[in-house]
C-alpha cells in the first residue's frame, strides 16, 4: 500500500472522530467549518478538504515528521517498507538480507551506480531531504492555488490562537516561470471569511500582509523579524545564486570565516531577506520542477573503467533554495503541489495525497471530454486543411458556447516554433473571414509578444475579453487558469518533454459550475502518440503500478550455435545518376494535373479509457472519417511566383502556361506539387538508370581474416563434445524471463531453428508462433533448414524461414 | 514474418505501412520467389489462425517450389 493510500485510511479515522487533538482543540473549530450544513465542504472542493485533513493530520497527530521517518514508522515491517518505497527487487531484497537495512539507506545515499541501477532517484531524493517535505499531488483544476491559501489561513490561525506552538507564522509561495506567478495572484481573492470561523477570520485579515515580488526589485519588502507575510514569488526571481561564484574568484588569502562571509554575501538578497522571516512555511507550486534527482548530474562513460558514473552538476537550484531557507531559518513546514508527481516514470515518494485526472473527471472537477478527442491523419502540404479544419469545426459548434458569466469559449492553437504560427496564422485568420468572425479574435503568445498582447492573454478570464482563438508557442501551459478555453488544438509535434503534450491538451479541462459543455481536443496523428503515453504515466496508470514499474533485470549468457550458415543472396536495385550531354533542353511544357478526388483529412474520435488488456488510454470510438475540404487556391500570380522560386524558372512563361491551364485564374493549392513534379521531371538534367545487384546478407557475420564471429564480444570455447562455440553476454529484464527460451527447453526442435540459444522472444504471441513454425517445418523437411528468430530485447523480432 | 502488438498498427516505422514494413516489401518485391515478407499484429497471446494458417502456407509453399 502506497504512502498516501495509507495516510488517507489514518486521516479518515481521525476525521470521522472529530478530529481530536490535546494539545491544539482548536484545529477540530477550523476543520469542522469546512463543512455546511447539508455535509458537503462549504468552500473548498472535496479533494481541496482531503488534502487540507492530510495536512493537518501529519502536522499535529504524526508531529510534522519528515516524509523517510513516517515512512519507517508506517511501514514498521520491512517488507512492507521495501514494498512501498518501490524497492522490491530481487537485488535489494538480497542486499538487506546480507546486510540491515541502515546500510541500504546508506547504499542509497552514497551508491551512484546503485541508485541508478535500480531507478532510486527518487528514493534517493526522499532519504536526503533533512526537512519535512510534503507533495500534495492534485490534477490540473483541482484547486491547487485555493488549497494553498487554505493551508495558510489554517495555519496563521493556529498561530494566532497558540502563539507559542510551532505554527507557520510567515509564507513563502514560490513557482516556476511568469505565467503561474499570474495565477497565484488567486491568492488574494480567496474568500478567506468562508475558511476561517469569524472570530479567528478577523485577527487573520488584520495582520495578513500578500507581497508580490516585482521584476527589477532587489528586495523583498517585508520587515525582518515580522508576522503574517505571504510572499508569492517566482522561482527564478529567489534561485540562490552563491554557486556561481567560484571559489578562486574569493581569492585564496580570504579567510575560511572571510569565504563564507563572501559567498553569503553573494547570495541573493531576496533570499535573505526571506531567510530573516520566523516560523516559515514554504509553498512550492508545480513542484515536479523542483524534485528529480538525476537532473541534478549526469551519467558518464568513465574513460578507464568504461563504466557508467554519475558526475554531480550541483543539486537544481530550486532544492537548494529551500534548503538554504530550510539551514537558516526555522522552516515548519514544505508543502509542495503539483498535478504529475513523477520523475522520469519513477513515482516521488513524498507524496502524501493523491487525486488524479481521472477522479477529477469523475466527479466534475474538470469539464467532460467523452469521445472528443479528434485525432487527424494528413499528409505534409495538408497543414494548412487542417488549420483551416479545426476553426470551421470549432466555430460550428462552440460559435455560441458561452460559460455562465457570459465569457465566449475559446480556442487555443499551440504550435512548436514562431515560424509555425507564422505560417499557419493567415490560414486560420482567412478561415474566421469566410465564417464571417473578425480576424481580431486571435491572440497571439509567445515569447515575442508585445505586452499589449501579453496583458491581453492575462485577461482572457475577462467575459468581455474580445479574443477567442489563442495562438501559442511554449505558452499556456501548467498554471494557466482559462475557464472559458473550451478546445486546444495540437497540430504539429511539440516537444515531449515535461509532459508538455498533456499539460497543453488538457488546459480545455478546467471547469467552473454552472457549465454543461464538453471540451475538444484536437491532435494531429503524432501529438496523438505522445499525450497516450503521457496519459498512461499521469492517468491510465495509477501510482501503484508505476511504483511496480521498477524493473529487475538480469544477465543471460548467448550461445552461438551454428555460425557457418550459408548467406541469404537478395537482389538489390542500384540506382545510378547520370548528368546529360550538353543538348538542348526543350522548354517546359505543363499539362492540369487531373481532378483529385475532394481532398480530405482522416478524423479519429477517441475516449479516454482505461484498459487492462491494452497499456493504451486513448480508445477510437466509431469509424474512421473523412473530412472533406473546399480546395483552397492562389491566384494565377500567387502561383506563378511560388513555382518560379522553388524551381528557379522564368516566371512569365510559367505564368503564360497557368493562364491557359486555368481560364478561371484560381489555381487549386492541391495541384501545384503535382505541377511541380512535371517541372522537376522536365527540367532536370540527369538519368537515373537502375541495376540490379546481387548481394549475400550472412546472417552470422564472419570476420574475413578469422573466419570467426565478428562483433557483439563473442568468446569462443569448446563444447562439451568438442565442439566450437562463441558465446556472449545479454541482458533482459525479469519480468520476461519465460520469454527467454533455451534450445534444452525444446526437446522437438529436431535440429531445426536455434542458431542462437536463448532466443529471446518479446512477447508470448511471438514464442508461441515460433513452437507452431518449429512443429510444422519438421513436415515437410527436405531442403527447409527451419525457422530462425532474430532479434534483441528492446526491438521488434522477426522470424525468418531458411531454405 | 513479423509479430507486432497491435497498437503499432500505425506506427510510421514499424506499423503496417511504416518504413520497414515498405523497405521489407521493395526487397521482395526485387525477388519474388526468393523472399516473402508477412507483419501480423495481434493483442492476443496466440496468433488468430487465419494468420498463422497464412504463416504455414507460406513454408509449405517454399517445399513445394524445392520439390517442383
Amino acid at each position: 500500500m502506497h504512502l498516501h493510500e495509507l495516510l488517507s485510511e489514518r486521516v479518515e479515522t481521525w476525521r470521522t472522530g472529530g478530529y481530536p487533538h490535546v494539545d491544539f482543540p482548536a484545529i477540530r473549530e477550523i476543520l469542522e467549518f469546512q463543512i455546511g450544513d447539508t455535509g458537503s465542504p462549504k468552500f473548498l472542493r472535496e479533494p481541496q478538504l482531503r488534502a487540507l485533513n492530510t495536512y493537518w493530520y501529519l502536522r499535529l497527530v504524526e508531529g510534522t515528521p519528515q516524509v523517510f521517518d513516517l515512512y519507517r514508522r508506517l511501514y514498521p515491517l520491512k517488507t512492507d517498507l521495501l514494498d512501498a518505497l518501490g524497492l522490491a527487487t530481487p537485488e535489494v531484497r538480497e542486499f538487506v538480507l546480507n546486510h540491515d537495512m541502515d546500510q541500504l539507506w546508506e547504499r542509497i545515499r552514497e551508491d551512484d551506480g546503485f541508485v541508478r541501477a535500480h531507478r532510486l532517484e527518487s528514493v534517493r531524493e526522499t532519504l536526503t531531504l533533512d526537512y519535512p517535505s510534503y507533495i500534495l499531488a492534485l490534477a490540473m483544476g483541482a484547486g491547487k492555488t485555493i488549497l494553498v491559501g487554505g493551508i495558510i489561513a489554517t495555519e496563521f490561525a493556529m498561530a494566532q490562537e497558540y502563539p507559542e506552538g510551532d505554527f507557520v507564522q510567515n509564507a513563502l509561495v514560490f513557482a516556476p516561470g511568469k505565467t503561474i506567478i499570474e495565477s497565484l495572484r488567486e491568492i488574494t481573492e480567496i474568500p478567506y471569511e468562508l475558511l476561517l470561523p469569524p472570530r479567528m477570520y478577523t485577527p487573520f485579515a488584520a495582520s495578513l500582509t500578500i507581497t508580490f515580488t516585482r521584476d527589477g526589485e532587489r528586495d523583498i519588502p517585508v520587515i525582518a523579524g515580522s508576522l503574517f507575510n505571504v510572499v508569492v514569488t517566482n522561482t527564478e526571481k529567489i534561485r540562490i545564486q552563491k554557486e556561481a561564484v567560484r571559489k578562486r574568484d574569493l581569492g585564496t588569502l580570504l579567510l575560511e570565516v572571510q569565504e563564507d562571509r563572501a559567498r553569503e554575501d553573494v547570495a541573493n538578497r531576496r533570499l535573505m531577506a526571506l531567510a530573516a522571516l520566523p516560523h516559515l512555511g514554504i509553498f512550492s507550486d508545480e513542484a515536479h520542477h523542483t524534485y528529480g534527482q538525476s537532473l541534478l548530474g549526469r551519467w558518464v562513460r568513465d574513460r578507464e573503467t568504461g563504466e557508467s558514473v554519475f558526475r554531480e552538476a550541483g543539486i537544481k537550484k530550486v532544492r537548494k533554495t529551500v534548503d538554504y531557507l530550510a539551514a537558516n531559518t526555522n522552516v515548519v513546514c514544505v508543502v509542495n503541489t503539483t498535478g504529475t508527481p513523477y520523475f522520469e516514470r519513477q513515482p516521488l515518494r513524498d507524496v502524501v495525497i493523491w487525486y488524479g485526472l481521472s477522479e477529477g473527471i469523475r466527479d466534475g472537477i474538470l469539464k467532460p471530454v467523452g469521445d472528443n478527442i479528434h485525432a487527424y491523419s494528413y499528409d505534409a502540404d495538408q497543414a494548412e486543411q487542417l488549420a483551416r479544419e479545426v476553426v470551421r469545426d470549432f466555430f460550428s459548434d462552440y460559435a455560441d458556447v458561452r460559460l455562465p458569466n457570459g465569457a465566449p469559449a475559446k480556442l487555443a492553437v499551440y504550435f512548436p516554433k514562431n515560424e509555425d504560427l507564422l505560417d499557419l496564422r493567415p490560414v486560420i485568420e482567412a478561415e474566421l473571414a469566410r465564417l464571417g468572425v473578425p480576424a481580431t479574435v486571435v491572440l497571439r503568445n509567445t515569447s515575442e509578444s508585445t505586452q499589449a498582447e501579453v496583458d491581453a492573454f492575462n485577461r482572457l478570464n475577462d467575459p468581455a475579453s474580445p479574443h477567442r482563438v489563442i495562438l501559442l508557442v511554449n505558452k499556456g501551459t501548467e498554471g494557466w487558469n482559462c475557464p472559458s478555453l473550451f478546445a486546444c488544438a495540437l497540430l504539429r509535434k511539440l516537444r515531449t518533454s515535461n509532459n508538455f503534450v498533456l499539460q497543453a491538451a488538457t488546459r480545455c479541462l478546467r471547469q467552473v459550475p454552472g457549465n454543461r459543455t464538453a471540451a475538444r481536443i484536437y491532435l494531429s496523428r503524432e501529438n496523438q502518440g505522445v499525450l497516450d503515453k503521457q496519459l498512461q504515466e499521469t492517468y491510465g496508470e495509477t501510482l501503484r503500478s508505476i511504483g511496480q514499474a521498477v524493473r529487475a533485470s538480469g544477465t543471460e549468457t548467448l550461445t552461438l550455435r551454428k555460425f557457418s550458415m550459408p548467406p541469404v543472396v537478395v537482389t538489390r536495385l542500384v540506382r545510378t545518376v547520370v548528368p546529360w550531354k550538353d543538348e538542348a533542353r526543350a522548354p517546359i511544357v505543363l499539362t492540369r494535373p487531373e481532378a483529385r478526388g475532394a481532398s480530405g483529412l482522416r478524423r479519429t474520435s477517441l475516449e479516454i479509457h482505461e484498459s487492462r488488456a491494452t497499456s493504451g488510454v486513448l480508445r477510437q470510438v466509431g469509424d474512421e472519417v473523412i473530412v472533406e475540404l473546399d480546395d483552397a487556391t492562389l491566384d494565377l500570380h500567387s502561383a506563378a511566383v511560388e513555382l518560379a522560386s522553388v524551381y528557379r524558372i522564368e516566371i512569365w512563361s510559367l505564368f503564360d502556361q497557368l493562364s491557359a491551364l486555368y481560364p478561371d485564374g484560381e489555381v487549386p493549392i492541391i495541384d501545384l506539387t503535382a505541377l511541380g513534379t512535371q517541372i522537376e521531371a522536365q527540367g532536370r538534367a540527369y538519368d537515373v538508370l537502375e541495376e540490379r545487384v546481387e548481394t549475400a546478407l550472412a546472417l552470422v557475420k564472419l570476420d574475413a581474416q578469422t573466419g570467426e564471429p565478428s562483433g557483439h564480444g563473442w568468446r569462443r570455447h569448446t563444447g562439451p563434445e568438442g565442439e566450437v562455440l562463441y558465446s556472449t553476454d545479454i541482458t533482459y529484464f525479469r519480468d520476461r524471463e519465460k520469454l527467454l527460451i533455451p534450445v534444452e527447453k525444446v526437446p522437438e526442435h529436431g535440429g531445426f531453428g536455434f542458431h542462437y540459444t536463448p532466443y529471446n522472444f518479446d512477447s508470448v504471441p511471438e514464442a508461441s508462433f515460433f513452437e507452431r513454425l518449429l512443429a510444422h517445418v519438421q513436415t515437410v523437411p527436405r531442403g527447409c533448414r527451419g525457422p530462425l528468430f532474430h532479434g534483441s530485447a528492446h526491438r521488434s523480432e522477426s522470424h525468418g524461414v531458411l531454405r | 514474418m513479423e509479430i507486432k502488438r497491435e497498437r503499432e498498427r500505425d506506427h510510421p516505422v514499424d506499423g503496417q505501412e511504416g518504413r520497414k514494413a515498405r523497405a521489407a516489401r521493395q526487397l521482395t518485391a526485387l525477388d519474388p520467389g526468393r523472399i516473402r515478407y508477412e507483419i501480423l499484429f495481434t493483442d492476443e497471446e496466440l496468433l488468430p489462425m487465419d494468420e498463422l494458417r497464412r504463416a504455414l502456407e507460406f513454408v509449405s509453399l517454399e517445399e513445394q517450389e524445392v520439390r517442383s
